[in-house]
């Protein structure tokens, strides 16, 4: 964010207020408003969906062929092939988990993929794989997921439907469109700027 | 395929102010100051009743719980506030809007200033509501999460922010035609999708209010409490209005509009009304919700099922945000450059006013972000456009009670009933009690918003009278 502020100095310094005014309108303004959602100084990770290194959907019921279904409480995890560290915090210990790693793949992470009683801990991109991981985890999962040097809430991780992250997509895409139409028009160019001054800068 | 829709629809708007813009530029020494080529004001009215019907939920809360009394007191409080409005405009017979609006702050500088900062306040607020709740829609409801609503708001508003940046009146008004043919789309088709459906509770249930809101002394039910529950929503349907510099501009353009015939102002008023009766049905339709907590999510995610829904869903509460936040965002604009003339005592203005406008633009959506990050933590998104509710009484007091004019006030005058006021409402509202989470008795405090709003007509046609007989 300091970084944001800066960078808007440098744009604005030496300008007219006439200039000033328009910049600030135009670009800068609404450009923090949207780099501030972005990567906000309220969270360290809030970036758009393609980024995020994990998400984590809850289970809650389990269905035997011919029974009825019951409570069974899990979790899904699907880990993406990015650089990230975290820990998923466990109500109740779990003992077992249900990877989509090989044997091999899973010998060579051991040290990546860790489950003790507390949780599970996870360093990402494992080694050798490329897509993403999924994982089943039987217990409940508590409110917390760990980061170093921080704690966040596990409903900022849940998965989120395709149909909610077009909406997403298509409200970026449509920011993106009103900043290259708008600021064209709003910020005129220099030559402009000397024919409606009458005065040329050397 | 539903979010590339959105962005269709969006981009397009975009581009229609484009182009609305370059064939008719705002005009420099006065940005805001036009009047022509504004289409259909009732599209924007009808917009913003659906703003606050569907994703504040206010009107259609008080459908679901007090019943047709209410519903018919809102429509005919905001009729007559058109009316009442009209009057006020023929009073001073302007030529155009924006000397109208500048008659606001004659007078006294103290109380032009007061009076005019205090609005543009309840308006950015009044955006900055509108950004929490659509952020709350759009995860209870559309199911993005936390984080990604947050950008969801804050994109929307960007683009909003744009429409009026580059086409001030124009991009707000030509957007608001869109916008209306996008909420009304989806009031049809969840109004078709919920008649083929079986409603859950009785015609009869549905019309009549329950019991434990706007409730009487002393237990009185009955054709008293009809009247009671009309005429508390009738003083909030008209103090809305009386309040809302966009809704002013709205009815200026319908009265130009209309002539000397008055059939195109009758148009506006039956469209402006139309939304709050097509609410019935809906409310019979939708059934009983429990009293208390309540989530908007689970009300109406039965009705989120299919793709189409969703994509009519999703565009029309971004359409009806779009409408309202516009609309109070450009009123608080125009009204700080209004401030910014009548402090340069240049009228009309000689200068330039390009700058003032761009730089009010940054202060009013710095303003209106601040403010959603500061709330975005809290639990309860409502609980802002709930105490917005106070000081909405409170404008529309000054207004009914100095018929427009703070210039009859004595100095300063503004400033003590405006201070007064916030902090009895303040105090009104911590009696009983902030809610934590969004609850159905969030609309118990109507009552005490009308009785702030008669105080404070009373205390300042007292204070007319007083100094006109001194």
């Amino acid at each position: 964010m300091i970084d944001f502020f800066k960078f808007a100095w440098d744009v604005i310094r030496g300008k007219r207020a006439v200039e000033r005014a328009l910049i600030s309108a135009y670009a800068l303004a609404p450009g923090l408003l949207i780099t501030s959602s972005l990567y906000g100084p309220l969270r360290s990770s809030l970036a758009i969906d393609l980024e995020k290194p994990f998400a984590i959907s809850e289970l809650k019921t389990e269905i035997v062929s011919g029974g009825q279904p019951a409570n069974k409480q899990g979790l899904i995890l699907i880990a993406e092939p990015v650089s990230s560290r975290y820990r998923i915090k466990l109500n109740s210990g779990a003992s077992k988990i249900w990877t989509s790693l090989s044997l091999d793949e899973v010998q060579a992470n051991a040290s990546y993929l860790v489950l003790d009683r507390g949780g599970l801990s996870n360093e990402t991109p494992f080694v050798g794989v490329g897509k993403p991981v999924t994982v089943v985890i039987e217990g409940s999962i508590a409110n917390d997921v760990q980061f170093p040097g921080g704690t966040e809430r596990v409903e900022d991780w849940e998965l989120v439907s395709q149909r909610a992250k077009s909406i997403v997509s298509s409200i970026l895409f449509a920011c993106v469109f009103a900043f290259g139409l708008s600021i064209p028009a709003g910020i005129p160019s220099p030559d402009g700027d000397q024919k409606e001054t009458g005065e040329v800068r050397t | 395929m539903p979010g590339l829709l959105v962005a269709i629809v969006l981009i397009a708007s975009l581009i229609l102010v484009h182009f609305s813009i370059r064939a008719q530029p705002l005009p420099p020494n006065c940005p805001l100051n036009v009047d022509e080529g504004l289409p259909l004001p009732e599209a924007g009215q009808a917009s913003t009743v659906f703003s606050l019907t569907a994703l504040f939920g206010a009107y259609f809360g008080i459908a679901l719980l007090l019943g047709l009394p209410a519903l018919l007191g809102l429509a005919f409080g905001t009729a007559l506030g058109f009316f009442l409005i009209r009057v006020w405009i023929d009073k001073h017979k302007p030529e155009r809007f924006e000397p109208f609006l500048f008659g606001l702050l004659k007078g006294n500088d103290g109380n032009a200033t007061i009076y005019a900062l205090f609005i543009c306040g309840v308006q950015c607020a009044y955006a900055a509501s509108e950004l929490l709740i659509l952020r709350e829609i759009a995860k209870v409801s559309l199911g993005v999460r936390a984080d990604q609503a947050t950008f969801v708001a804050v994109g929307v508003a960007v683009i909003g922010y744009f429409y009026v940046l580059s086409g001030g009146y124009v991009g707000v008004f030509r957007t608001d035609v869109v916008q209306f043919l996008l909420v009304g789309i989806m009031g049809v088709v969840f109004g078709v999708f919920l008649l083929g459906h079986e409603p859950t509770v009785g015609l009869s249930a549905g019309l009549f209010p329950r019991p434990g809101y706007w409730k009487l002394p002393g237990g009185i039910s009955g054709l008293p409490l009809y009247v009671y529950h009309f005429s508390l929503a009738t003083v909030m349907g008209g103090g809305l209005l009386a309040a809302s510099p966009d809704a002013w501009k709205r009815v200026f353009m319908a009265r130009k509009k209309a002539g000397p015939g008055g059939g195109r102002f009758l148009v506006f008023v039956i469209v402006g009304t139309l939304p709050f009766l097509m609410l019935l049905p809906f409310a019979v339709a939708i059934g009983p919700i429990p009293d208390g907590a309540v989530s908007t999510g689970q009300i109406f995610s039965s009705l989120l099922n299919g793709d189409a829904l969703f994509v009519v869903a999703a565009l029309g509460l971004i359409a009806s945000f779009l409408s309202s936040f516009d609309g109070a965002l450009l009123a608080s604009v125009h009204l700080g450059l209004m401030l910014r003339r009548k402090k340069s005592e240049q009228v009309p203005p000689t200068q330039n006013e390009m700058s003032r406008f761009h730089w009010l633009m940054v202060a009013a959506l710095l303003t209106v972000f601040l403010l959603f990050r500061s709330l975005v933590g809290f639990s309860n998104p409502y609980l802002l456009g709930n105490l917005l509710l106070g000081p909405y009484a409170l404008i529309a007091g000054i207004q009914v009670g100095t018929r427009g004019n703070i210039s009859l006030l004595r100095e300063n005058s503004v400033l003590w009933v405006t201070v007064l006021g916030i902090l009895g409402w303040f105090f009104y509202f911590v009696s009983i009690g902030i809610p934590k989470v969004p609850t159905t008795y969030q609309i118990n405090t109507v009552p005490g918003g009308v009785l702030l709003f008669f105080v404070v007509a009373f205390t300042c046609q007292a204070l007319v009278y007083w100094r006109a007989k001194e």
